[in-house]
């Protein structure tokens, strides 16, 4: 019997399992509901307290009440992350620094399968999608996480999950219009076979309106999509296994000025299988297939299809020892269709990454005292072997933990790193380096958690990330012409303070707050006068607070407001937003919603105002409604 | 070594403050807030050990109603727990009761907190009717209900009163039996 293995959150380090859900406490036995200690330093009920880790966790229900309409847009209200919206498809998402329209140091996970591109190791955030009412929950675990996952967990891991599909049975039918968020629809069915697996499908579309140009005239990016999937899992016997397939398809429109729409596809398809092996082993192996065909029309074009087979054992061999330990193998080839401004050469390419890890995790003192060491050994073709090590170590006491981590984390090189031509001309003035080296950080960690009552949670964590080999863009041998290098070294520091309270039984608040320092050098024989900066854009504060009133039985208001400070190249104003949700539900079955976002500003640029397609943010209202049956 | 920069000695003055702070405020702490949670799933548990007089059943599909009795936070917290199970077959369906005829009405009864007037009369008034009453104050089961969950040492405990069972029509399975403490009335 394993606690807190979710479904994205089998693939979550031990050190970072998160709080008891309601599943979990259905699973448990009579028996070992009885085992449980309420004061918990239990071992297999791990509260969130526990966590020996700087994680935030998004509930469903936090996700439905910040209003978003996208997982980006939620984002904005996890702790410790920044995010900007670019324009109506681009968005910088990013924790702990290093935020740009191309972020690149932050791993990306949808129900275990990765989601970042090789082509530039970040996220189209436009493509990432699922029916948001199925969302299980959001982690967001700041700081390396490569020693579980693997290169390009360098900053952070986002991991996003939905639900089993046991527990959104019966149907759900929900549409709404608004100014922004001009339509959208959405329907789900859930049945099950009795005694075998329990199913879910669904489908949704939706129309987004233009954002503004900085002379607030329409900016022509306005973009419509349809997305559908399913959801099977086994229904489960008790001490058996348990497996789940998942596959979803979507098809997106994004206009542009004076050009054609740009036509953005993909799809996937996932099984995974956790058996219960004899003691108290567990063996979870997931393969899944990935494709994506994005044709930016005038910059790029990319086709992808990725394999990729994982699979992780957990045992325990001796007393206070539990090691997890796994395999790895990915493929991704892509075709680059070298029509618009950005070349890469050559246009196809396959990237095979293999990898093994094994994590040790040691308690004493009736685990009071715990002790995670293990290491990635990853093979990247073009860069060979690399080793991401790292150390956490755990003090517990009643409610509280302490904890202090060392890990080293690579970014390998993408496409973009070593294969660009920009722009699309006979002589370029940007090429990428095939002797492209992986950018490297070690990081130092410190974190406390702790519930001094029953109705608070809180936490705080500081970091010193020493990184190296960071992109530069030094002088090539043509004039004009600059090729990336590896000379740009940085440092940043930095603290996260994150609180959870429900004051009375329908009032509930929760606030973050960011801290984040970063300065930047040019190694020694460096030819980049750029001084890096086109590596990073970032606010030195992030705040939110969002409150959760029901003011009666059925009727509920959402508050939330946030702080982002201003952004020195290109230059952004510090700006506040708030967004607010009225949502009143008549007997069971139906949930209308009145949602507004950016509610005190017209518009407002997110990420700089320096740049000719700079796009402001809007003021956008919509109202929904959903029938459950 | 390059990372003893001045930047890294303030990160680690600020991780020794960050040490010690808390645990000089924090001495003590309360109980933990899942409490509730766990009597909740200790309670769904439960309804997989009882045995109900067959005519109080129903067709195999029927739902198995559990009401929770006065103004409380678990009704909600039940609610989530046990969307879309089922036992034996039955959905479980929770509702709210306000009145000991309602709370006759369904298959179990949690009854939460104080011991009262109102709570004696509800136990007076289940005899024979093939109900499961379940409480979690200390004294639920010595007073007449059938099954007390409660926290002990730390840890949720379950003690059962078999004449209450018994007089209320109830079968309580042995597995149950087994792990929980008997209550000699």
């Amino acid at each position: 019997m394993r606690v807190c293995l979710g479904v994205g959150a089998a693939w979550i380090a031990s050190p970072l399992r998160g709080q008891l859900t309601m599943e979990d406490l259905r699973s448990f036995s009579l028996e070992e509901l009885m085992g449980l200690e309420v004061t918990s330093m239990s071992r297999k009920a791990e509260p969130f307290v526990a966590t020996a880790g700087a994680v935030g966790v998004m509930t469903g229900q936090d996700i439905q009440q910040t209003g978003a309409r996208s997982i980006a847009d939620a984002l904005r209200y996890a702790t410790g992350l920044n995010v900007a919206r670019v324009d109506s498809r681009v968005w910088a998402v990013s924790a702990r620094g290093f935020n740009a329209a191309e972020s690149n140091k932050l791993l990306v996970l949808m129900d275990g399968r990765t989601v970042y591109t090789p082509l530039f190791s970040g996220v189209h955030w436009d493509a990432q999608d699922t029916l948001l009412a199925d969302l299980d929950r959001i982690e967001v675990i700041r700081g390396p996480g490569a020693t579980m996952w693997g290169a390009n967990a360098v900053n952070g891991v986002i991991s996003i999950t939905t639900k089993d599909a046991r527990y959104t049975q019966g149907g759900l039918l929900s549409v709404g219009a608004g100014t922004e968020e001009q339509a959208f629809a959405s329907a789900r069915y859930g049945g099950e076979v009795p005694g075998k697996l329990y199913y879910r499908v669904y489908a949704k579309a939706y129309q987004r309106d233009d954002m503004l140009k900085l002379d607030g005239s329409p900016g022509h990016d306005s973009m419509r999509g349809a997305q559908g999937g399913f959801r099977m899992d086994s229904a489960r016997a008790e001490d058996a296994g348990h497996w789940t397939i998942q596959g979803d398809y979507y098809q997106t429109e994004i206009r542009s000025e004076g050009m054609p729409d740009s036509p953005v596809a993909g799809g996937n398809l996932l099984a995974r299988l956790t058996r219960n092996l004899s003691g108290d082993a567990e063996l979870t192996t997931q393969v899944y297939f990935d494709h994506v065909a994005r044709d930016i029309f005038g910059q790029y074009s990319e086709v992808l299809h990725t394999y990729d087979f994982d699979t992780q054992l957990r045992f325990s061999p001796w007393t206070r020892h539990e090691i997890v330990a796994g395999v790895n193998y990915r493929s991704a080839s892509d075709h680059t269709g070298n029509t618009g401004t950005t070349q890469f050469a050559p246009s196809r390419r396959r990237i095979e990454t293999a990898g093994a890890f094994v994590q040790d995790e040691m308690r004493w003192l009736d685990g009071r005292l715990g002790l995670i060491m293990g290491s990635k050994l990853e093979y990247h073709e073009s860069v060979g072997w690399e080793f991401q090590p790292s150390a956490r170590l755990a003090v517990r006491g009643p409610k509280r933990t302490l904890w202090a981590a060392v890990s080293r984390a690579v970014r390998t090189p993408s496409r973009y790193d070593e294969d660009l031509r920009f722009p699309n001309t006979r002589r370029p003035l940007l090429v990428g380096n095939p002797d492209f080296a992986p950018e490297s950080v070690v990081a130092y960690e410190l974190g406390y958690r702790a519930q001094p009552l029953r109705t608070l949670t809180w936490d705080v964590s500081f970091f010193y990330n020493d990184y190296r080999d960071l992109r530069s863009q030094e002088r090539s041998a043509l004039p004009a012409q600059r090729v990336f290098g590896n000379k740009l070294r940085a440092q940043s520091d930095g603290a996260e303070l994150s609180a959870k309270w429900q004051l009375f039984r329908r009032w509930q608040l929760e606030a973050g707050y960011a801290f984040l320092h970063e300065s930047f050098e040019m190694a020694p024989g460096s030819t980049d006068t750029t001084a890096g900066i086109q590596e990073w854009n970032d606010p030195k504060h992030t705040a939110h607070l969002r409150s959760s009133l029901q003011i009666r039985p059925g009727l509920e208001w959402d508050v939330g407001v946030r702080y982002v400070s201003s952004l020195p190249h290109p230059a952004q104003q510090a700006y506040t937003a708030v967004d607010s949700r009225i949502v009143w539900r008549v007997g069971g079955q139906w949930e209308f919603s009145v949602v507004g976002q950016n509610l005190f500003d017209p518009a407002h640029t997110e990420f700089g105002a320096g740049q000719p397609n700079a796009r402001q943010v809007e003021r956008s209202l919509y109202g929904s409604m959903t029938w459950e049956f | 070594m390059g990372i003893l920069t001045a930047r890294f000695r303030l990160f680690l003055w600020r991780c020794a403050l960050l040490a010690l702070a808390p645990w000089m405020l924090l001495g003590e702490s309360r109980p933990i807030a899942s409490e509730q949670e766990l009597k909740a799933a200790a309670l769904y548990q439960v309804l997989h050990f009882t045995r109900w007089p067959p005519e109080r059943m129903g067709a195999p599909d029927s739902p198995l109603v559990v009401g929770v009795f006065g103004e409380n936070r678990f009704a909600p917290l039940l609610q989530e727990l046990v969307k879309q199970e089922k036992v034996s077959g039955h959905p479980v369906i929770i509702t709210r009761c306000f009145t000991v005829e309602s709370a006759a009405a369904c298959h179990a009864v949690f009854v939460s907190g104080a011991e009262d007037r109102t709570t004696e009369r509800l136990l007076a008034h289940m005899q024979g009717r093939g109900v499961l009453t379940v409480g979690d104050n200390e004294l639920f089961a010595e007073r007449g209900g059938s099954v007390c969950l409660t926290v002990r040492d730390d840890r949720i405990r379950v003690l059962v009163n078999l004449g209450a069972a018994r007089r209320d029509g109830i079968v309580l399975s042995s597995k149950l039996l087994r792990l929980a403490e008997i209550v000699e009335k």
